[in-house]
């Protein structure tokens, strides 16, 4: 489960949409200049592996990720993504919000969901072998984007609330009257009582089951590090020789696409 | 025509030779069938397949298959609180037939007619199939039955679907009945088409008085309806929404939906232009000031303000999952969350601000509510979909609670077995059902909501008032408020709403109806839509960054309003949608468009959304040939066959602006710009009421709409069963003629089959001077031979009841006098006492003797042995009432629901036209009868014709009726040729081929003619217009209306003479009327009508208190010393009383006046 290779925004460029749907070949205005075979390599059927591609978009792109010190982990049922990656304290860098926000604003938390892509997402490159040409798909399994979390401020938040409570507790003791009152009913027959009522909201239930799910850590490699190498290597370079035809023709392909 | 032409010319030789010429009149032998003018052949293939109810038809089957197994599954699983392990689950629904039962199977109680009869419903049962757990085993049961669904005539659950005309005839049933109405109690019930502002779609508007921009949207889901918008206030813009007590500023909105970046926010709202940015950058400050900077902070402030209505038992929530909750499920309803994704819909509240920024900016850029794109038509399915599934929850939860009772008992002596108690409840679904359609008021749970007034009697006056009501859409808007917007004509109306059918008055322009050639569309699925869109090009919205959003040249695709992605090559995506499409690959009703404003494409596949066909073009040629068209008029292909052809597409109102459509073909010779596509035929702006009226297009417009108000209450022909019919009442035309001028909509929708009205031949000039006012002579003879004679049939129906104690009503026989013969009011009475079939029935004649028992109230168990045998009973005949005898039609005894005996008697009276009755033509000019003429004063022309009825030429000149005078001409062109001319709109018979048709047989072009005087036999000064033209009897007449009382009943409360003719009421001397009589002087007069013919009361009155007392004592002053007698109204003496009761003591002071 752990070694999920990523791979970066920039670097991903040619996201290509399925090359059999050209609906209408013009041929008289688009001639083919010249055929490339095309050799899918899906590597899902390895369950270590999955590409995944990770977008950052508050980020500019003259601006990449450098250095090795990041920390990336999942929640893999849940979907989630983390990656927290230290925090460049000499530029921008506000020291005197230190004495709000606390000690250990070491790090930045960068997380998103991952969504599932329902295939026709690839990456691709063209590799030149022996003068032939080929292009190598890998399915892509999910994209994700991330997003800043400033947990340090919401921890802030919730000690001073916390805080709040416990003060407003020691003044009103007797505030749970009303919750006996109602225990004495059956909830359940009450709240169902039309059948048109539900306990907890579908996402609240998710939420639930997202902090009930462990964090799943992951490996941190940069691009040209030796396992992303090998990996790459083994996506596209050792990528079988079989080119990938069609059997079904446009027709029925759209067929398959409509039927509901 | 040209047939004509062929005769006249065969007379000669020559002219006969010249047609052995390769080329006749620019015409060669071998030429191709015209597809301008042989297109509208579509017409009636559209119709066969389509029908002009098919979108009640559509939405009833799509609701029957469809929509009731989506409600089964979204509500699958019945479980119980006390024992976890048992469930019940719903595998499968089906209407009116079983799993094993063979295809095609329907099983419907009765025949639809017999339930008009009996007055039961017709019905079909709800079967499902369930899986559920006995003990430890789990068992499937199929073909439960859990109610009865009322089956939409015609619908593919009714027995008449797909049957032949005889078949028909076995069933009494009329085959030209459009169907798409209920069957409840025994009355049809329609359930009128509603029209609604879409739902789940971004609406903006703007107040720029109160400089107030919001962005609305109406989110609809299964669960929930609620409403959100983004507003401006003071230029900074905010979130609103019901259950959240104030307006969230909209960054603070978009940090909850997990936006927390401002830069992103930016991007998301304005893109990259510098005047939206400026605009929208206030709003920072905002949520700068409020210190909201993370997702959990925001997510905490909306918490905090949404107004918790938590049921008790419910877990109580903290703020934060109250924001949560809010974000995720109340805020847009109809974007569903998963994973914690709340990307689309932050994305949708950026689509809002965005919206609403681009308005701030540039004030053009709202929606207008009242355009038709904007609208969706809500019918019968959806309808019937809210209330069952409304029922089914409720029946579950019933069902449940039950469960539950049983399962927590802890000592059982059977095993449980759940569908012992599930059949408890389903009369629930069946009742619910019934009661909503025949009552009208949809109340629905779940949403709050309390319609009233959602069914109709289906009209049955004639058979274009039953079609009328079949297309009519009603508007959800307030009639009594004075807007002119929601009223106005909107110019995408055309081709889809009918331009001319409205109603006059406070309804108008809200009731519509619909065109000739629509189709409304049904809900499709959006997954398949979605992945296609994908494949075409179209980019995953979850992969999109911020920046590049919006982008120069990106498109955002919307389907059904939510942003699923973009896309950099609009056109091409749309030309490829549109092909597929075509092909048949996609629905056809899928429409796709492009907003270059919003540099959007809009793809809808939702319901309710009104579309037509239209012929594709292809380089300014249509694609339909003469050889597609012969294939149609040959039988090989229908309708469907040119959709899937590519040859026709369906067209939405939003798709239609995409396109340039042309008229006629020959509008696309040598014109510069491309079309896309042609009108099947232009007469179809108009609906199937418009549709009757003869060259519409030269008549003054609202003349065609007081038409389609009238055509519906012409007397005619009602349906081939008409006379097995038993309604309550019928109006129906002795001898109906179907008009000289025709349309082709009249053939269309067969009114020439079942006609309303008579071909009279009228004379335009003035005769008598008793018809001014558009009053019309009718000559005495044509009466006599039946000109406008109709037959009104009413229905009686008497129940016999049965009693508790075991008695019962009964019928008894007439009674007879001492010389044997009937007593008068049994006269009509036969020994079984019902009315004899064709037996005169006058004012205070009985036509069922019934009797009730007289111990009818006494307890069952009393003394019920003692007196077994000798139950007496008591008359209580109902008695006919009515200014004129009727005759007793037809007697019907039957069984109805409740085991209760049913008789329905029908009387009839046959009338002729007489003075002020009320006729019409149809151009809108309606006149009453002002005189019956012998035929021997009336004029007649050289032939010795003398006219049916004359009208004063006075009825010309103001109401601008052109098309009138051109139909008596092509009318008279016909009658003379032999032949039924055409007044189609648009087109028709030509006037001057009317004119060549008439010359050649002797007459004036003009359709002048010279007449004598019936009185003095000399001939007229003038050349008088002649002709037929088209008459309709109105159902007003005279014998309805006629009034006069001396004196008669009175109301209890105010000794007032009772109101209405139906009571015998008094004529009222109105607040108006006084007015006149006082400012006249009459005094005396004023007096007498409103005191002493109405309520004049003799009171005693005490002259020292001022109050009122009685028998000449005062019973305050308790003395009879001042008491003086006077008369007042008794509404006086009421009043005064009623101030007395409310604590004020009127009092009255006297003195003398002389």
């Amino acid at each position: 489960m752990s070694n999920q290779l990523f791979i970066e925004e920039d670097e991903d460029t040619n996201i290509v949409a399925d090359p059999e749907i050209n609906i209408s070949p013009d041929h008289e205005e688009d001639p083919i200049i010249e055929s490339i075979p095309i050799v899918l390599n899906d590597i899902s059927s390895d369950q270590n592996n999955k590409f995944q591609v990770i977008q950052y978009p508050g980020r500019q792109k003259n601006r990449p990720l450098q250095g090795n010190f990041y920390k990336a982990s999942v929640k893999t049922v849940t979907n989630f993504l983390e990656v927290k990656m230290p925090l460049d304290t000499t530029k921008f860098f506000n020291g005197h919000k230190i004495d709000d926000w606390g000690e250990d604003i070491g790090e930045q938390t960068l997380n998103g969901v991952l969504n599932k892509t329902e295939g026709g997402l690839y990456a691709a490159k063209i590799i030149k072998q022996d003068g032939h040409k080929k292009i190598v798909l890998v399915p892509i399994d999910s994209t994700a984007q991330l997003r800043a979390s400033f947990k340090y401020i919401d921890d802030v938040d919730a000690n001073n609330q916390a805080q709040r409570k416990a003060e407003a507790t020691d003044t009103t003791k007797s505030t749970n009257i009303q919750i006996l009152q109602t225990a004495s009913k059956s909830g359940a027959q009450i709240t169902h009582g039309d059948g048109f009522g539900n306990a907890l909201g579908e996402s609240l239930k998710h939420i639930k089951k997202f902090e009930e799910e462990e964090w799943a850590g992951l490996k941190w490699e940069s691009a040209d590090g030796t396992m992303a190498t090998s990996i790459r290597q083994e996506a596209f370079l050792n990528a079988p020789d079989s080119e990938l035809i069609t059997e079904s023709d446009l027709m029925s392909y759209v067929d398959d696409l409509t039927r509901s | 025509m040209s047939k004509r032409k062929f005769k006249v010319e065969a007379e000669s030789d020559e002219a006969f030779q010249e047609l052995f010429q390769p080329e006749y009149r620019g015409k060669k032998l071998t030429d191709e069938i015209n597809t301008a003018d042989d297109k509208w052949n579509l017409l009636p293939a559209f119709l066969k397949v389509k029908g002009l109810v098919k979108q009640h038809l559509d939405s009833f089957n799509y609701f029957v298959d469809v929509d009731l197994k989506k409600i089964i599954g979204a509500n699958e699983l019945v479980l119980s609180d006390v024992d976890p392990e048992f469930y019940l689950k719903y595998l499968d629904i089906r209407v009116g037939h079983k799993s094993s039962s063979t295809p095609g199977t329907k099983e419907v109680i009765l025949p639809p007619h017999e339930c008009r009869l009996r007055d039961l419903t017709y019905s079909a049962p709800i079967y499902v199939d369930v899986e559920y757990t006995r003990g430890r085993k789990i068992i499937m049961h199929k073909d439960l039955e859990i109610g009865r669904m009322p089956i939409m005539l015609r619908s593919n659950k009714c027995i008449l679907d797909g049957i032949t005309e005889k078949q028909m005839a076995k069933f009494d049933e009329c085959p030209l009945d459009p169907g798409g109405y209920f069957v409840v109690n025994g009355t049809e019930k329609v359930i009128l088409v509603q029209e609604q502002l879409s739902k789940n779609r971004i609406i903006v508007e703007a107040d720029e008085k109160k400089n107030i921009v919001q962005a609305s949207v109406t989110s609809s889901t299964h669960e929930r309806k609620s409403k959100t918008y983004v507003i401006t206030k003071n230029d900074k813009i905010y979130l609103k929404h019901n259950s959240i007590g104030e307006d969230i500023p909209i960054v603070i909105v978009l940090k909850a939906a997990g936006i927390t970046s401002d830069l992103e926010i930016l991007q998301l709202v304005c893109g990259s232009d510098p005047h939206y940015q400026d605009l929208f950058v206030v709003n920072f400050e905002e949520a700068a000031k409020l210190e909201v900077f993370t997702q959990q902070q925001a997510l905490n402030y909306v918490g905090k303000r949404v107004k918790t209505i938590r049921r008790a038992g419910a877990p109580k929530l903290s703020q934060l999952q109250e924001g949560i909750e809010a974000i995720a499920t109340t805020i847009i309803a109809h974007i569903t969350v998963s994973d914690l994704q709340f990307r689309e819909k932050a994305l949708y509240i950026a689509t809002m601000a965005r919206r609403v920024v681009m308005t701030m900016y540039n004030p053009k850029m709202v929606d207008d509510r009242d355009y038709v794109g904007n609208k969706r038509l809500e019918l019968a399915g959806q309808l019937m979909s809210l209330l069952f599934e409304d029922l089914f929850k409720k029946f579950n939860s019933d069902f449940k609670a039950n469960i539950d009772k049983i399962l927590k008992k802890p000592s059982r002596t059977s095993e449980f077995d759940a569908l012992l108690s599930i059949n408890i409840h389903s009369n629930n679904i069946t009742m619910g059902l019934n009661r909503a359609i025949s009552t009208g008021n949809w109340s629905l749970k779940r949403f709050k909501m309390e319609r009233a007034g959602v069914t109709h009697v289906l009209s049955r006056l004639s058979y274009i008032s039953a079609l009328g009501m079949m297309t009519r859409i009603s508007s959800q808007f307030e009639k009594s408020r004075k807007v002119s917007g929601p009223r106005a004509l909107q110019p995408s109306q055309f081709g889809m709403l009918c331009t001319s059918d409205t109603p006059e008055g406070e309804a108008c322009g809200l009731v519509k109806n619909l065109a000739l050639m629509t189709h409304i569309t049904t809900d499709d699925e959006e997954a398949p839509i979605k992945k296609l869109c994908y494949v075409l090009g179209c980019e995953n919205i979850l992969g999109i960054d911020s920046a590049t959003l919006h982008s120069f040249g990106n498109y955002g695709i919307y389907l059904n309003g939510t942003l699923i992605g973009t896309n950099r090559f609009p056109s091409k995506f749309v030309s490829d949608f549109r092909k597929l499409r075509r092909t048949g690959k996609i629905s056809e009703f899928v429409s796709i468009y492009t907003n270059s404003h919003q540099n959007a494409v809009h793809i809808a596949t939702d319901g309710g959304r009104i579309c037509r066909p239209l012929i594709l073009v292809e380089n300014n040629r249509p694609k339909i040939t003469a050889d597609h068209l012969r294939k149609l008029l040959d039988g090989e292909w229908a309708f469907d066959d040119f959709l899937i052809h590519g040859l026709v597409e369906y067209l939405d109102v939003n798709e239609e602006n995409d396109s340039l459509i042309a008229l006629y073909e020959s509008d696309m010779d040598n014109a510069e710009s491309l079309f896309t596509h042609l009108e099947i035929e232009p007469f179809t702006v108009l609906g199937a009421v418009a549709g009757l009226i003869p060259y519409p297009h030269h008549n003054q417009s609202p003349r065609n709409t007081y038409q389609c108000a009238m055509g519906k209450q012409a007397i005619g022909a009602i349906a081939y069963n008409q006379f097995r019919r038993i309604d309550t009442l019928l109006y129906f035309m002795v001898y109906p003629q179907q008009p000289m001028v025709k349309t082709k909509t009249i053939e269309l929708i067969d009114y020439d089959k079942l006609p309303a009205g008579q071909n009279a031949t009228v004379a335009v000039m003035s005769y008598s001077g008793y018809d001014i006012e558009d009053a019309l002579v009718l000559n005495k003879a044509s009466i006599d031979r039946g000109f406008g004679r109709c037959q009104v049939v009413r229905k009686n129906t008497i129940q016999l009841k049965r009693y508790p104690n075991h008695t019962k009503d009964v019928v008894s026989g007439m009674r007879v006098d001492e010389d044997g013969k009937a007593i008068f009011p049994h006269q009509a009475l036969g020994p079984d006492g019902l009315g004899e079939i064709g037996a005169r029935v006058e004012n205070g004649q009985v036509y069922v003797n019934k009797c009730v028992p007289t111990n009818a109230g006494e307890s069952v168990l009393g003394h019920n042995e003692q007196s077994p045998s000798a139950e007496s009973h008591r008359e209580t005949p109902a008695y006919y009432k009515g200014p004129e005898p009727s005759y007793v039609d037809q007697v019907m005894m039957s069984v109805s629901d409740n085991d209760q005996a049913l008789i329905k008697v029908l009387l009839r009276q046959t009338r002729r036209p007489e003075l002020g009755d009320k006729f019409s033509s149809r151009h809108g000019q309606k006149g009453v009868c002002g005189i019956i003429v012998q035929q021997e004063d009336l004029p007649f022309n050289d032939n010795g014709i003398s006219p049916d009825i004359i009208m004063n030429p006075h009825g010309f000149p103001s109401r601008m009726t052109v098309g009138k005078m051109i139909e008596l001409i092509s009318g008279k062109a016909g009658v003379l040729n032999g032949s039924l001319e055409y007044g189609t709109c648009f087109g028709g018979s030509k006037l001057e081929d009317m004119s060549k048709i008439l010359v050649e047989k002797g007459f004036s072009y003009s359709g002048k003619d010279m007449l004598y005087s019936g009185i003095t036999g000399e001939c007229l000064q003038a050349y008088i217009f002649f002709g037929p033209i088209y008459y309709q009897k109105l159902k007003h007449m005279v014998l309805d209306k006629m009034h006069a009382r001396a004196r008669g009943p009175r109301a209890v409360l105010t000794r007032q003479p009772t109101e209405g003719r139906s009571r015998d009421g008094g004529l009222r001397l109105g607040e108006m009327e006084r007015d006149c009589v006082i400012a006249y002087g009459a005094s005396q007069l004023l007096l007498e009508r409103l005191m002493i013919s109405s309520d004049a009361f003799e009171v005693d009155i005490c002259n020292k208190c001022g109050l009122m007392g009685y028998n000449s004592w005062c019973t305050t002053c308790k003395s009879s010393e001042n008491i003086i007698r006077m008369t007042i109204p008794y509404a006086a003496k009421l009043l005064f009383q009623e101030l007395l009761s409310m604590n004020i003591a009127p009092r009255l002071k006297l003195g003398d006046i002389f």
